[in-house]
Parts: structure tokens; C-alpha cells; sequence
């Protein structure tokens, strides 16, 4: 099978808080981009609250580029939504399902699901 | 990863592996699924390991009654796929025959296709894309 094309940009799907079997998904997201990459992390299930607040390593993702969506629907069910911040530059914003799914779907995207 | 000389057959492989109900990423899968199929995307999903039993018939359409609020009945899995199965033609839903026969779990609902593990390769070289949910 041929090599298959460098990725445009990868997707960071974060399912699951951080735990030594898992490794910080919010690192490799911040070393993904250093290198230069597009680098989108969507925050669902129970990463979500560490999203929204700002907590651990997304600062530091931020900081260093990284797009940060959460959920919007695991937002709500968490009583979370309110929190969000509106518009904030470079700052973790809402992604409905719909959106999400676009971004499932581009095949430009890598994805990979922690 | 997708065959690169013709178009894919498939917009999306979600191959879902381990234990369903250890997180909330059953549903979220679910509800994604469900979102991606209203956009008319040609989605398959695939199960893997623990993940088989999430479409055993023995499971039933929808929850035990909630002894609190008897009047409302909420959907199974196994119900929540069957009618996404229904709704939607552009979604597809195989079970790996291994991982299900490992488990006693062959008795999936109708609409759920059993496939030969090693026919895995074959689902992905078939989609434009593939999304692995379950492994850390």
C-alpha cells in the first residue's frame, strides 16, 4: 500500500481525563502543534469540565495554538454550557454535534480518540 | 488511511473496541453517528471486543422502568442503534464474529451484519476515513 499523504491537521478527541495508562492528551496536543501542525482537540464526556474551566494542560494548548471545542451537548448534561466563554479569543467554545460531525467527516483530518 | 486510485465507498469506519458502558463514549459515538448520517454521510460502524453486546436482541429496545418515573421509557443502546439503523440508509452496522463468539454474543439484532474478523482490512481500505473508539 502506498504511503498514505500527510495529514493536513489532526483532530483530538478527548473522552477521558488523563491517567498514567492514557498520557496527556492536552500535551501531545501542544507538542502536535509545535511541530508546525493544525491541531483541533474537541472536549466530550468527561474532559469537558477540564476544558471549560481551564484546567491541567489547556492553558498550555492554547497558549501554543491549539483549537480547543467542547461538546456542547456533554457541556449541558455536566450544567456546564453556562460557562463557556463567549467569543474569547483563542479560548475553548461550544461545537454542536452537527459541527463535530463535519469535522469527523473531513478526511484531511487525522483523527484520534482518547 | 483509504485506497488512494478509487473514490471509498465510505465516508467514515468507526470501529468501536472494549468495554461499552466504562465511559459516556458509547453515546457520544451514538449521538456523532447519528449527527453524521443527518449530513447524508455514508457512515459504518464496526464492533470489536466488549462493544458486540451493545446489539444483542436479549438486551432489549428500551431500560427497565425507572421506578421514579414510571411514565417515560428511555431507549437501550440496542434500541437507540436499531432506530438509527431504520432512519437512516446511509449507515451501515457490522459486529466482528470473533470478538462475538468469544462472548456468546452471536444474537444480534437483525439489521447488524456479523463479519469475519479478518474482513476488517477490507472495511477500512473501504472508507475515506477511519476513527478509532475504545483503545487509550
Amino acid at each position: 500500500m502506498p504511503e498514505a499523504a500527510a495529514p493536513a491537521g489532526w483532530l483530538l478527541v478527548a473522552s477521558r481525563p488523563p491517567a498514567p495508562h492514557t498520557g496527556d492528551l492536552w500535551a501531545d496536543a501542544t507538542a502536535l502543534r509545535r511541530t508546525g501542525a493544525a491541531v483541533t482537540v474537541i472536549a466530550t464526556d468527561d474532559v469537558c469540565a477540564e476544558a471549560v474551566l481551564g484546567l491541567g494542560g489547556v492553558p498550555g494548548a492554547v497558549a501554543a495554538g491549539v483549537t480547543v471545542l467542547v461538546d456542547s451537548h456533554a457541556a449541558e448534561r455536566r450544567n456546564l454550557a453556562g460557562r463557556l466563554p463567549a467569543g474569547t479569543a483563542g479560548g475553548p467554545c461550544g461545537a454542536t454535534d452537527d459541527e463535530v460531525a463535519a469535522l469527523l467527516l473531513d478526511p484531511a483530518l487525522r483523527t484520534v480518540w482518547r | 488511511m483509504s485506497a488512494p486510485d478509487r473514490p471509498a465507498d465510505w465516508d467514515l469506519l468507526v470501529a468501536v473496541m472494549g468495554a461499552p458502558y466504562d465511559s459516556d463514549a458509547t453515546s457520544t459515538v451514538l449521538r456523532w453517528v447519528d449527527a453524521a448520517t443527518r449530513r447524508d454521510a455514508r457512515v459504518q460502524v464496526w464492533t470489536c471486543g466488549y462493544a458486540t453486546l451493545l446489539t444483542q436482541r436479549s438486551t432489549g429496545p428500551v431500560k427497565e422502568p425507572n421506578p421514579l418515573d414510571r411514565t417515560r421509557e428511555h431507549a437501550t443502546a440496542r434500541g437507540r442503534i436499531e432506530q438509527l439503523l431504520a432512519e437512516r440508509p446511509t449507515l451501515q452496522w457490522s459486529s466482528c464474529r470473533f470478538c462475538s463468539t468469544e462472548r456468546g454474543a452471536l444474537d444480534h439484532i437483525d439489521a447488524v451484519r456479523l463479519r469475519p474478523a479478518l474482513s476488517f482490512g477490507s472495511h477500512v481500505r473501504e472508507s475515506a476515513k477511519t476513527v478509532f473508539v475504545g483503545l487509550t
